[in-house]
């Protein structure tokens, strides 16, 4: 299908455990392991799960910016890696295709350099992509701010002038400075205040339209994620557990984390009646991760085949996958 | 002191000296909570929730602010004319409190066993073996699998949920009738965040504590308090039975944070947020501090400041036109 603007295939991403004086490597971190799953022109795509479960670092290994340990990514017809048959894209195709994949990342206090005032953080890449002049791309850099509901006279400013929301827009503005096609947002909301992530939020879905934007979005917060994204997919330890429409997996989880991930939202209103599925204990290390299903040894359903074979992705009804031996 | 108050504040107000210029980030705030009873208090970041709390423990450093007011009465002392010596048997004896961070809040270098030991030592006088029976007993009563091998480790082997069932644990440890939990959950996970909550739900009915439960969560607010203070920047807007807060809110503030929230919008709809931001505490407006971003602001509410007016039982706020 033509459709289809990127399509991630097994990708695996493994950090080194390194001890000792000659950092010898004792081990690995599987903070990913064989994801795969595609996009469409225009969707809205959701990664949820709980701190530490690879969604970023999938985000991260999608836009090439972190080496892969296996699988491939095939973006606009652009293979950029494919690990098994030792295929990497040369670099400067890859400076072509960066223009076209972008990221808003979560903290804005940490990725705005202090140093440069917002201009010349907005105009630094499509002056680097040639795209225009700096005198061009400093006018440039102004419509972009508007875009982005802030003064165009900011762009003398320094980020330290600005709030979290502020910053968090410019990071925006930097990140649709190159006209991408497709965005990364990694948790762009999470470390605002619930009146400025409205704010923010609502700003991103209006751009997200007038751009036609391909935007994968990462969160913690199921709420979120439920109300911005079309699909939705659930990551457990580096794999994910459950894909859907977002109309189908709030209605219908169906693997068991799933389900307890949705009931240990906090209740909307006082009234509400809710039956909160408690899970025991804490995510396990992705250093050393469970046997067959890695959420076996949270999982209130689990039977014995539950830690001998890992569960694959299977498809339960059109466009909803689970991996679970049960469901 | 009303008898089934344990707490009540009245005109608190807590400065900031910094280099430019003075800070007020907790404004002229009074309010009583009743014996038995979760009182949330609920805001944006800088609206002054955990310096209130702070304030009332006094552990603000005398350098750079410093809390006054009529009273703070809690029990049948003046917390505010207590001196050092008799505050320190207050705090963490009869009035306890956990933090946000449980990372920082620890000490890193001593051990669990040590860190709740001190209370246990300096305000119950337990030593020894006796001491060390005590916190395994706590721990367990924060569900913390294996305690007596947690009790002799150190902060940084844990996860950040049994950090903070550890902070639990220190904060129960002599049976305080006052509980100040300032964001307990906030750097947790949401499924970690469902464990501690139903543990503290657990503690606070068993013990019958009143708690004053300190949150931006307006859903962790409908899951733990009976009534709610909204403050903004200092000052508090609306104070309001639970119920009635998300069924009636009536100052525009509280509108606009209950209608921020996402996970109420059916998707496809419009959220609607609260367009601006924060006036800076260095400036503010002599009116009421959310006029210009109030939808229903008029002249008189940038003129002068709505007092706190009681609209139906138990519900107040500060607004000239709800």
């Amino acid at each position: 299908m033509d459709d289809i603007i990127l399509e991630v295939n097994g990708l695996s991403k493994n950090f080194p455990i390194r001890k000792g004086i000659f950092s010898r490597t004792v081990g690995y971190v599987r903070a990913v392991s064989d994801v795969s799953f595609s996009m469409r022109r225009g969707e809205i795509f959701g990664l949820v799960g709980e701190s530490g479960c690879g969604k970023s670092t999938t985000g991260r290994t999608i836009l090439n910016l972190l080496t892969p340990s296996a699988g491939s990514v095939v973006f606009n017809g652009h293979e950029l890696f494919n690990v098994e048959r030792k295929r990497r894209i040369d670099p400067t195709e890859m400076r072509g295709l960066r223009k076209e994949m972008q990221i808003i990342f979560q903290d804005p206090y940490a990725s705005l350099d202090p140093r440069m005032n917002v201009g010349a953080i907005i105009s630094e890449g499509m002056v680097k992509h040639g795209m225009y002049r700096r005198a061009e791309a400093l006018e440039r850099a102004k419509e972009l701010l508007e875009l982005c509901e802030m003064p165009a006279a900011s762009i003398h400013k320094y980020p330290h002038e600005f709030s979290g929301g502020q910053r968090q827009r410019i990071g925006i503005a930097r990140a649709l400075a190159l006209e991408p096609s497709f965005i990364v947002g990694d948790e762009p909301i999470a470390a605002l205040d619930v009146s400025v992530q409205a704010q923010v939020l609502m700003l991103l879905q209006d751009l997200i339209a007038k751009l036609s934007l391909t935007t994968l979005f990462i969160s913690h917060d199921l709420g979120v994620v439920r109300y911005f994204c079309d699909r939705i997919g659930v990551m457990y330890l580096g794999s994910f557990v459950e894909m859907a429409d977002s109309e189908a997996l709030f209605a219908r989880p169906a693997h068991p984390y799933t389900q307890a991930l949705l009931s240990s939202m906090p209740k909307n209103t006082p009234d509400e009646q809710k039956q909160k599925i408690i899970l025991e204990g804490d995510v396990p290390s992705p250093a050393n991760p469970p046997s067959g299903c890695r959420f076996h040894t949270r999982c209130r359903c689990r039977q014995e085949i539950c830690s001998q074979q890992t569960p694959l992705l299977r498809e339960i009804e059109p466009g909803h996958c689970v991996a679970c031996h049960l469901a | 002191m009303q008898e089934n108050n344990i707490l009540e504040v009245s005109g608190l107000t807590t400065e900031f000296h910094t280099l430019s210029g003075t800070v007020r980030a907790v404004n002229n705030v009074s309010f009583s909570l009743r014996k038995g009873e979760t009182l949330g208090i609920v805001g944006e970041s800088g609206c002054g929730k955990s310096v209130t709390a702070l304030s009332i423990m006094r552990l603000l450093d005398r350098r750079f602010g410093h809390a006054y007011g009529e009273y703070i009465r809690f029990q049948d002392q003046d917390l505010l004319t207590l001196s050092d010596k008799q505050i320190q048997n207050v705090r963490g004896n009869e009035i306890a409190m956990i933090f946000q961070e449980p990372m920082t809040a620890l000490n890193p270098v001593f051990s669990i066993g040590n860190q709740i030991g001190e209370a246990l030592e300096k305000h119950l006088g337990l030593r020894g073996r006796e001491k060390k029976q005590r916190c395994i007993e706590l721990l367990r009563s924060v569900n913390i699998p294996r305690p007596e091998k947690i009790v002799t480790e150190y902060p940084h082997q844990l996860s950040g949920g049994m950090r903070q069932r550890v902070m639990i644990a220190m904060a129960l440890s002599c049976h305080p009738c006052l509980l100040i939990a300032d964001e307990p959950t906030t750097a947790l996970d949401v499924t970690i965040q469902a464990q501690i909550l139903e543990l503290l739900q657990r503690i606070i009915r068993e013990q019958a504590m009143s708690v004053m439960f300190i949150t931006h969560d307006l859903g962790v607010i409908a899951e733990m308090a009976d009534r709610v203070i909204v403050m903004y920047a200092g000052r508090i807007m609306e104070v309001v039975p639970v119920r009635e807060l998300f069924a009636a809110p009536a100052h525009p503030y509280t509108i606009g944070l209950l209608h921020s929230r996402p996970s109420l919008v059916a998707k496809g709809h419009k959220l609607t947020c609260i367009p601006g931001m924060v006036p800076s505490l260095l400036d503010m407006p002599p009116g009421c501090p959310f006029a210009d971003r109030c939808p229903r602001a008029e002249a008189d509410c940038r003129s002068s400041l709505p007092e706190l007016r009681e609209i139906a039982p138990g519900h107040a706020v500060r607004c000239f036109h709800a």
